[in-house]
């Protein structure tokens, strides 16, 4: 099994999974989504809300706003000693003040820790009119994805690497499927087609379509994967791949000493 | 208010309408403005696109 980055910008990556099989990279992609935990506002306690907005769906729309978590320092509250969830070991609290006429940004909320923040600070939560007031403690907590989807530490995605078979003697070099490529990544080069970057290629068949003789298929190499992988924004990118890793590994673990077991 | 995330597929949203509905005020096309704050997939641009606004609305009544 190979692993090749191809692209890591910040929140986003992009790699290369080739010699493995559907079943891993499956594996791969459900441990990174919905067992890599991250921050979220869990539970919030009103002590004033004038505005137009119930407390349920005020509550909800804080716990949406992404929180960026440090690779360590906190346990998930199933693990902590402290069994209320709310001890400073596995729990944070944001407290936010406002009045009207404002709007409630995710950056008024003041968090106990730096490290656990809102990612952007011009999130708006709620609109306040003249001499509405909105005031509440929300406590953040560590989740896993799995349960819902605020605790989800990014999107993760994968496909077959797409596979493009030319028959060389029946092509002509007409260049139809050069026009029929909707990602253009078809170039002639001595009058034959010739792939640029195959990553981009939609698997589409528009090009094997517009062939006049048939020349082109297109396939695609179930031991190859082309995986993205889009943070959220509370932890890098990368860092939830190595993370996914782990819950892999540790999953295995326990499975190969249940095994021995019996 | 407008949604947080993208309905669809989580991505942050909440922090870009401004922008969005701002540059496309003063005359930009809808579609550059997306590519430059970085919505790519469908989900998140229709999401972007068609989300009204209705607070202001919601407010003139009681809770």
């Amino acid at each position: 099994m190979e692993l090749k980055i191809r692209k890591l910008e910040g929140d986003e990556m992009g790699f290369t999974l080739s010699d493995s099989n559907p079943a891993f990279a499956n594996a791969l992609r459900r441990a990174a989504m919905r067992e890599v935990p991250v921050m979220a506002i869990d539970e919030v306690e009103f002590e004033v809300n004038d505005s137009a907005m119930y407390d349920e769906i005020l509550a909800h729309r804080l716990a949406l706003i992404p929180l960026s978590t440090p690779a360590k320092g906190y346990v998930l509250p199933g693990e902590c000693g402290c069994r209320e969830g709310r001890c400073p070991k596995c729990s944070v609290s944001l407290t936010l003040k406002r009045e009207g006429p404002a709007t409630a940004l995710s950056g008024d909320l003041k968090s106990t820790d730096e490290e656990v923040v809102p990612v952007s600070g011009s999130i708006p939560i709620i609109k306040l009119e003249r001499g509405q007031r909105l005031e509440l403690t929300a406590i953040a907590r560590l989740g896993f994805g799995k349960e819902h989807a605020k605790w989800q530490p990014g999107v993760v995605a994968y496909k077959y690497m797409p596979v493009f078979e030319l028959n060389e003697k029946a092509c002509d070099g007409c260049g139809a499927c050069v026009k029929a490529c909707p990602v253009n990544i078809i170039k002639l080069s001595k009058g034959k087609p010739k792939i640029s970057d195959i990553t981009l290629c939609t698997m589409c068949k528009g090009c094997a379509e517009a062939c006049p003789p048939k020349a082109i298929r297109i396939g695609s190499d179930p031991t190859k994967f082309i995986f993205r992988i889009d943070s959220a924004g509370g932890m890098p990118a990368e860092q939830i791949l190595l993370k996914a890793m782990g819950v892999l590994k540790g999953k295995l673990d326990e499975f190969s000493k249940q095994v021995k077991k019996l | 208010m407008r949604v947080i995330r993208c309905i669809t597929c989580g991505k942050l949203l909440g922090d870009k309408y401004e922008e969005f509905e701002q540059r496309v005020k003063k005359g930009e096309e809808p579609k550059r403005v997306l590519d430059e704050l970085g919505i790519k997939r469908y989900c998140c641009r229709s999401t972007v696109l068609t989300s009204i606004d209705l607070t202001e609305e919601i407010a003139k009544f009681k809770r």
